[in-house]
């Protein structure tokens, strides 16, 4: 799906740009023919660059290790021509081998449990959670278009965050697209974060998503609005965020990851399975289109990379967030593509569990804001 | 430095020239004219992990403004072309022209009061807010003017200080330092270390700011590294615009060129390489140092005071910009980033733009929360 808007047709000749002071009146525009590129031209009248050939160096700012785990993700061709169940078996692989990697790595205990009727993953660090963080927890959203992820894919997201937070992470196996549109995959969250309010002050709970989940975090927070739920105390979007994926990065991060565009369009991947039927242009769907919604965002962390088609979504979401008055906080890092940090093996990687770490520990109730709550607002929290 | 200038405005790379470093690459070009590039076929891709991209089209962002998409549109269809490098004179007053025209529409939608003066032996010119939000408080920001390290002065200082001065209530100070190739690297940052101390003998450190764009952003974290580099108190907080405190390359130096309809970089040449190594300000300077370019001493950037970061997608410094505030963030230092879809170097010198009006505030609102007001007996040091 596609940012709706007008192209205005004018002309243009190309040129440059240059120092700061650009003279700041608009020109008259000279009505044209639309938007044929003639033979020199890189920019058409209607706004458009063409893009010639050209060779695309690795990030000089990226890390020696990314640059071969880029390597290996470019050189291995993305699934094509695959049914929905091989896709789903493709990436299931795909994440039982960094699952595998990342319990190498990071001492966690697991547990699966049935809350309200949806399955979720307790993710813990083996040596118990931290003292001063029992009383967080936090809500993982899994990505994979809505249509695959569950399982290790689950893990992948949530045994870094619980090993290097010290905070139990609870992984949500909602349901997903085809099978279930929209909203089945909102309602199992709000089944899951009523059950975490029993026990849980909202502002002891983070949620985060990475791509799919980035998204349904968004609208869990539209969501718990309409339905007068208490709002949690901090919101993680990765590679995804309140908006469509859209904008610049949705052409430039495909080639940049040697996935030219097929015909020349971005993939609509929230326009698939899972919103089929649903209005695109509804905040409950992407919430910064209402800026009342995006004013009662709790604290939000953004992270993206400038090979995620999703960064343009992103920095405009975190944009939006801002002009509303919400709370964000922003990294990207060059040369790094979407949902880069399911591979622990980049210390690109390392930095962004470090920064979702830190960030929670900041905007959750620390333990003694925790207890004044526990002693003077809701009687029925218990500490689990 | 300066035929090597010539040449490269020779290949035709213009847009790329105004790209504060000019890295763009003479020898491969002529080359790359006589063999057009092959299309790619199956995987693309060097052990080096550099990728060979198809022609492909890209349409103005979705995300951005009307306003925007009819700048970019338009800047193209009426520029002229700036004089060749080699008369420096000529250039200088070509800006200049630029300059003036901006800061006349700036005035007359900005309220704000103009005075030269001179701060620590260097000309500076001093826009003062008017209006409900009053002036002379005992806060004061320092604009450092964009334009390659080689032009710009002090009407290029005005255009990016009146709608601040306006929107922060906060008196803006630009400061006419010296420009390369005449006078490269220190020169320009001791300029501003004067008037720094200068302004240190009437106001606490923690009410001034320090903020610029492009190469003036690049010229604020040298600034910064060499007060902390001296043992002088930093500024209570810094704005780096278009710009950071890291090299000229990344992603964005290769995809920026061909979004805003200028040739591809030859990445044979620059892969490795520092490209700030080709300009006139920094012939001579240790590019690995602190004092350069800081986010290579990542020790020594705790110093630094919270940062703000402001780029845009078709920003040639993006990837400088965003590996600046990692940096930044990584030594424990706040930083505060945004990022614009579609905008280009240059767009927030559009006064129009729904963007820059909100970089305007968003700018006024990062110093008014990080400048302190100090009690009137405490202004002096």
């Amino acid at each position: 799906m596609q940012y709706l808007r007008v192209l205005t047709p004018a002309s243009f000749v190309l040129g440059v740009v240059l120092g700061f002071a650009i003279p700041t009146a608009t020109r008259t525009a000279v009505a044209a023919a639309p938007s044929a590129f003639t033979n020199n031209q890189q920019i058409s009248d209607d706004g458009r660059v063409r893009v010639p050939a050209m060779q695309l160096p690795y990030s000089a700012f990226a890390s020696a290790a990314a640059k071969q785990k880029f390597l290996e993700k470019t050189s291995t061709p993305p699934p094509a021509g695959y049914s929905l169940e091989e896709l789903r078996r493709f990436y299931g692989r795909f994440n039982e081998r960094l699952a595998e990697r990342m319990r190498q790595i990071y001492s966690v205990t697991e547990s699966h449990e049935v809350w309200n009727g949806v399955p979720v993953l307790r993710v813990r660090p083996k040596n118990g959670v931290s003292a001063s963080r029992s009383h967080n927890v936090l809500v993982n959203l899994h990505g994979g278009a809505f249509m695959w992820g569950a399982g290790a894919g689950e893990e992948v997201e949530a045994i870094p965050i619980a090993a290097i937070s010290g905070i139990e992470v609870v992984s949500l196996d909602y349901r997903m697209a085809p099978e279930h549109p929209y909203p089945a995959a909102l309602n199992d969250t709000e089944k899951v974060y009523r059950n975490l309010l029993k026990d849980h002050q909202p502002g002891d709970i983070g949620i985060y998503g990475c791509s799919a989940g980035a998204i349904l975090a968004s609208e869990s927070i539209a969501r718990f609005l309409q339905d007068h739920l208490p709002l949690p105390g901090a919101l993680g979007v990765f590679c995804g965020a309140a908006l469509p994926f859209a904008g610049d990065s949705t052409y430039i991060a495909p080639y940049s990851v040697n996935e030219p565009l097929t015909d020349g369009q971005p993939d609509a991947m929230e326009a698939d399975a899972y919103f089929h039927g649903a209005d695109p242009h509804s905040a409950m769907i992407f919430p910064a289109l209402s800026p009342q919604i995006l004013s009662r965002f709790p604290p939000t962390l953004l992270l993206s990379g400038t090979r995620d088609q999703a960064l343009s979504s992103c920095v405009e979401s975190e944009l939006a967030l801002r002009r509303a008055g919400a709370v964000t906080e922003m990294h990207i890092w060059d040369g790094m593509w979407h949902a880069f940090f399911v591979d622990p093996d980049m210390p690109e990687s390392r930095e962004a569990y470090g920064v979702i770490a830190k960030f929670f520990e900041r905007h959750l109730n620390p333990k003694i804001r925790h207890a004044e709550e526990e002693q003077f607002g809701d009687d029925n929290a218990t500490h689990y | 430095m300066l035929p090597t200038i010539k040449k490269k405005c020779a290949v035709g790379a213009l847009l790329m020239l105004s790209l504060l470093m000019s890295y763009t690459v003479t020898p491969i070009a002529s080359a790359q004219e006589a063999k057009p590039p092959t299309p790619p076929t199956g995987a693309a891709i060097s052990p080096d992990g550099e990728v060979q991209t198809p022609s492909f089209i890209v349409p103005f962002s979705a995300f951005a403004s009307k306003e925007a998409e009819a700048a970019f549109i338009a800047i193209g269809g009426t520029h002229t072309a700036p004089p060749p490098m080699t008369d420096m004179a000529a250039v200088r007053r070509f800006y200049a022209k630029l300059a003036e025209d901006g800061a006349a529409k700036l005035r007359a939608r900005y309220p704000v009061e103009i005075e030269d003066s001179r701060m620590g032996g260097m000309p500076v010119r001093i826009v003062r807010p008017v209006g409900a939000q009053g002036h002379n408080t005992p806060r004061v920001l320092i604009c450092l003017h964009g334009g390659a390290f080689m032009w710009g002065e002090l009407i290029e200082a005005e255009v990016e200080s009146v709608a601040i001065a306006n929107a922060s209530g906060i008196d803006v100070i630009g400061v006419d330092y010296r420009e390369a190739p005449e006078h490269p690297f220190p020169d320009a940052v001791d300029d501003v270390l004067a008037v720094y101390r200068e302004l240190l003998k009437t106001h606490a450190p923690q009410s001034i700011g320090i903020y610029g764009g492009s190469a003036g952003a690049i010229l604020t974290g040298e600034t910064v590294a060499a007060l902390i580099d001296r043992g002088l108190p930093v500024p209570a907080a810094i704005g780096l615009f278009n710009g950071g405190i890291a090299d000229a390359t990344g992603d964005s130096i290769y995809w920026t060129g061909p979004l805003t309809g200028a040739p591809p970089l030859q990445p044979l040449v620059v892969q490795g390489a520092m490209r700030a190594l080709e300009h006139p300000y920094f012939g001579g300077a240790n590019l690995q140092s602190f004092l350069a370019f800081p986010a290579s001493d990542p020790a020594r950037l705790k110093g630094f005071p919270p940062t703000l970061l402001l780029s845009g997608t078709r920003d040639f410094m993006l990837s400088s910009v965003l590996y600046s505030e990692r940096q930044l963030s990584r030594a424990g230092v706040p930083t505060e980033l945004h990022v614009w879809d579609g905008l280009w170097h240059t767009a927030f010198g559009h006064a129009e733009l729904s963007e820059t009006q909100e970089m305007i505030r968003f700018t006024a609102d990062f110093f008014s929360n990080h400048l302190t007001v100090p009690p009137r007996a405490e202004g002096t040091r």
